[in-house]
């Protein structure tokens, strides 16, 4: 297999409940070995997405594909390739960790001395090897989120799918989680990751798709989809500033004289703010608040910060939920 | 890795690294945990898990717990009243006590523990995560079945030493003991395949609420049931009772095969939709009356002289027993969603007689519809052909020939003919305006209809005869919608003349035949569907393994990513000792 194959392809997929479209005509692709971060406002269609994929639910129209294999026409053999984590855990009573994964580990065929040394390899690798006998319904959040990992993990899948994976964890089950994530990424499986923690899927994916009622708004890196929505001239600054002056009638003449001077880009008005783009350059920044002063203008307030995912998210999206 | 210390940050554990529950993790060292390892492995995956829960669930243990307790109070109080008595066979006694006892968890505890399960994998959807694995639904199922009848083993192997003793104390016979337990076994696992096929059934909330409350009830009314039959036939009839067990294994083998049917109707209804859920469906539907038919002429040949059968007899039931029970499923297959996943269509038949007949096997609705009307005809047919026997064999001496009018036959045969292709007919066409107009229907909604009409006929036919006739005329053409009012007249004086019976069924036989014949040129055109091609990738992925076999070969994820690498970029150290 090559390594530009695409492990993931959804193709022009469509699906309704009634009256609403949870996902219209959404196309996009995950290539082997990519980390591809899935996000969106609630409602959205992540899950309905993830859903099909996993092969839990069926497109009205379109098609999606695992590792070339219909998720539609081909279940089976999509299953396994895949492992998916939904965001409910999924517990059984009276059921250990042990048991959990072996049970797992027999659903997908593995059998005798293969089974152990799956269970020993996911043990190993989500570090719960000491939580063997503990009782699943007794784990905290973040170790039953681990331990659904490595139960997604259990038959060694190519692609991965993880529906808000951080969601409710503490800071520190986080960086685990990300840690684990990350193992995985660089040992060449597809993820697909959704989150709202924007800024941890920044540093884990290689590009994002943008989603609200349903379509898919953007697609590519953070860098991409920031030069597709705000100009190609703003995506060449990687800190965004936010400048307010008093008096506020003079705000038109500070974007005017901001327009003409280097290195400022993306010049414009946001409700009583004067937004622009610049490079990440401290003597720079310095040396443009001191020339706006010098210039006579009275600023009242100056911010600013790194271009991040978050914006770019704000920026595509509306808010809207269906 | 980064340098991040990502150590747990809870306690480990203190146990010993040997002890019971980490045995799952250890290699096996001696023959007998290989053994065992091998029959687990055989074992469906969702029967070991249940196993497991079930033996550690309080509600397992209290039950058991609460058997052994009542059999062996009920032995007690047994022995001391025969000793009061002075009664010498008290074995009877003794064993109807003991199917009580039984009962309880066979018919009300086993079952709802079967729905709950099913049911609670829904609530915590924990289903969803079983279904995306390699299990097919069939495995789910059976695996939930297997457990139950674990189950049942536990109880009944607790209570087999009663019933030995209840033996020893006489007054029963083996068959007996025979008759009580099949029925409790067959019963039990119907009971346990209908509260599996409700919970499959009832994926809403609500609608899961109250299949809990009425699977209850309807469970304990078996409970009471079972009470009232043990305690009636156990206890008046001799100790011989052949005849009894008979009908005893007649009604066990309807059970078995039922279950049967219901193990695949929830096997359907959890499937994915893009597989075949009808082909395997709607051949045990074929089998089932076979099987009760058969098992009927059976009990039928063992208990009369065969020169007192009656073949009209057996024409009457099938033909009513067959054009109900096609009517019945035949408006659950009409049901189906329309069209074909492409999956199923690379199954189709090539040739146009395979799609012809075997295609009616395959999923869609007009697929269905076909199915029931040739069902019904066939089963029509068989009474005609019944009919025609006496003809046959004339002169034999077994036969009375004289005995039925054919006529009488022929107006019943009818009758069911006709309002089985009426309500197939209307429900296959008003499924399909209402799949047109508010998309996938469930199966469930044809079965509605169908008794809404049913009931509908026979209150509309009832109100209109009340109102618009005198009350001393007990037939009137208001009942020429009522399919059972028919059935009745066809055999009855009152219908009055010969002629006026026939007007009837022209009434209701052109209108029907009309509709057939639109419902039969729509449904046709499903049959039209050819297969499609293979396509290339599952060519290459070559046969569907059921059983995943991992090409992991490491300890670790580490190794086999290592060897992963090494296969992809080549391996550095091989390079290096080049250079």
């Amino acid at each position: 297999m090559s390594n530009t194959q695409n492990m993931i392809e959804i193709n022009r997929i469509s699906r309704y409940f009634g009256d609403t479209c949870a996902v219209q005509d959404l196309s996009f692709q995950v290539k082997s070995g990519e980390v591809l971060g899935f996000i969106g406002p609630n409602g959205a269609g992540k899950t309905t997405t993830m859903r099909i994929l996993s092969t839990l639910d069926e497109p009205d129209l379109g098609d999606a594909f695992i590792d070339g294999f219909s998720v539609v026409n081909d279940p089976d053999r999509v299953r396994r390739r895949l492992g998916f984590m939904p965001d409910a855990y999924g517990a059984y009573p009276n059921v250990t960790c042990l048991e959990y994964l072996d049970f797992f580990a027999r659903t997908y065929g593995l059998i005798g001395r293969e089974r152990i040394r799956a269970i020993r390899r996911v043990f190993d690798f989500t570090h719960m090897d000491h939580m063997a006998e503990k009782p699943m319904n007794g784990l905290s959040k973040g170790m039953k989120q681990r331990l659904c990992l490595g139960r997604a993990l259990i038959h060694d899948p190519s692609v991965l799918i993880l529906d808000e994976p951080a969601a409710g964890l503490d800071p520190r089950a986080r960086i685990e989680l990300k840690e684990m994530i990350s193992r995985l990424a660089d040992e060449g499986k597809s993820l697909l990751i959704s989150s709202h923690i924007l800024s941890e899927l920044a540093e884990m994916c290689d590009r994002v798709a943008i989603i609200e009622l349903g379509r898919l708004l953007a697609v590519g890196s953070v860098e991409e989809i920031l030069k597709q929505f705000t100009g190609e001239d703003a995506a060449d600054t990687d800190h965004l500033a936010t400048m307010s002056i008093l008096p506020l009638d003079r705000q038109e003449e500070l974007k005017t004289w901001l327009e003409q001077r280097e290195g400022v880009l993306g010049v414009r008005l946001v409700n009583r703010f004067v937004e622009f783009g610049f490079p990440d350059d401290l003597p720079l920044q310095a040396q443009l608040l001191h020339d706006v002063i010098g210039e006579g203008f009275l600023v009242a307030s100056f911010n600013a910060k790194q271009r991040s995912l978050e914006e770019a998210f704000l920026r595509v999206t509306k808010g809207v939920v269906q | 890795m980064s340098e991040l210390d990502t150590s747990p940050s809870v306690p480990t554990d203190s146990r010993p690294a040997s002890s019971p529950g980490r045995r799952l993790l250890e290699e096996p060292n001696n023959w007998l945990d290989a053994a065992t390892m091998v029959v687990s492995d055989r074992c469906s995956p969702i029967l070991v898990k249940e196993s497991r829960q079930a033996l550690k669930s309080r509600q397992f243990q209290w039950t058991f717990l609460a058997l052994l307790l009542a059999v062996v109070g009920w032995s007690l109080v047994g022995v001391s009243n025969s000793f009061r008595n002075n009664v010498e066979e008290y074995g009877a006694t003794m064993l109807v006590g003991y199917l009580f006892i039984l009962g309880f968890p066979l018919a009300v505890v086993i079952p709802m523990a079967a729905f709950r399960s099913l049911a609670r994998e829904y609530e915590d959807e924990t289903i969803q995560l079983v279904s995306i694995t390699s299990m097919s639904a069939r495995r789910i199922i059976l695996g939930k079945l297997g457990s139950a009848f674990l189950q049942i083993i536990m109880y009944l192997a607790a209570v087999t030493p009663c019933i030995v003793f209840s033996y020893i104390l006489r007054g029963i016979s083996f068959s007996m003991i025979w008759m009580g337990l099949s029925l409790a076994l067959s019963g039990g696992l119907c009971l346990t395949c209908l509260a599996l096929a409700v919970a499959g059934a009832c994926r809403n909330v609500f609608l899961r609420v109250g299949a809990n409350l009425v699977l209850l009830v309807g469970l304990l009314g078996t409970y009471v049931g079972w009470i009232s039959f043990v305690g009636e036939v156990f206890t008046t009839t001799s100790s011989s009772m052949e005849e009894f067990v008979y009908g005893a294994n007649t009604v066990s083998v309807i059970f078995v095969s039922f279950g049967l049917v219901l193990v695949e109707a929830t096997t359907s209804l959890i499937s994915f939709y893009a597989e075949n859920r009808s082909t395997r469906l709607r051949l045990i539907l074929l089998a089932f009356p076979t099987i009760v038919l058969a098992s009927f002429a059976g009990l039928v040949g063992s208990m009369v002289d065969p020169t007192e059968i009656n073949f009209y007899a057996i024409a009457y039931l099938i033909s009513a027993f067959g054009s109900h029970y096609f009517t019945i499923i035949g408006t659950m297959c009409s049901s189906e969603r329309s069209g074909l996943s492409n999956r199923v269509r690379r199954s189709l038949p090539r040739g146009w007689l395979g799609r012809a007949f075997w295609g009616l096997l395959y999923p869609g609705p007009g697929r269905g519809y076909l199915f029931a009307l040739v069902g019904v005809t066939a089963c029509n047919i068989c009474g005609v052909i019944l009919l025609g026997l006496p003809e046959v064999f004339e002169g034999a001496s077994w036969l009375d020939v004289s005995m039925p009018t054919g006529m009488d036959l022929i107006a019943w045969i009818s009758v069911n003919q006709i309002f089985a292709m009426l309500y197939l007919s209307l429900i296959y066409l008003s499924m399909l305006w209402l799949e047109s107009y508010a998309g996938a229907v469930k199966v469930l909604v044809g079965l509605m209809l169908a008794i809404i009409l049913y009931v509908l006929a026979a209150v509309a036919s009832f109100t209109i005869h009340e109102t618009a006739y005198y009350s001393d005329q007990s037939m009137s053409s208001a009942y020429y919608i009522n399919w059972v009012a028919m059935l009745e007249s066809s055999q009855s004086s009152r219908v009055g003349t010969r002629y006026d019976f026939f007007a009837c069924v022209l009434f209701v036989g052109v209108p029907t035949f009309c509709l057939t014949v639109v419902a039969y040129l729509v449904a046709i055109r499903e049959l039209v569907a050819t297969a499609t091609s293979v396509p290339q990738r599952v060519l290459e992925d070559g046969v569907v393994k059921t059983k995943l076999r991992s090409t992991a070969k490491g300890e670790s994820f580490e190794e086999i990513f290592q060897q992963r690498r090494i296969e992809r970029d080549g391996d550095p150290t091989s390079s290096e000792s080049n250079d």
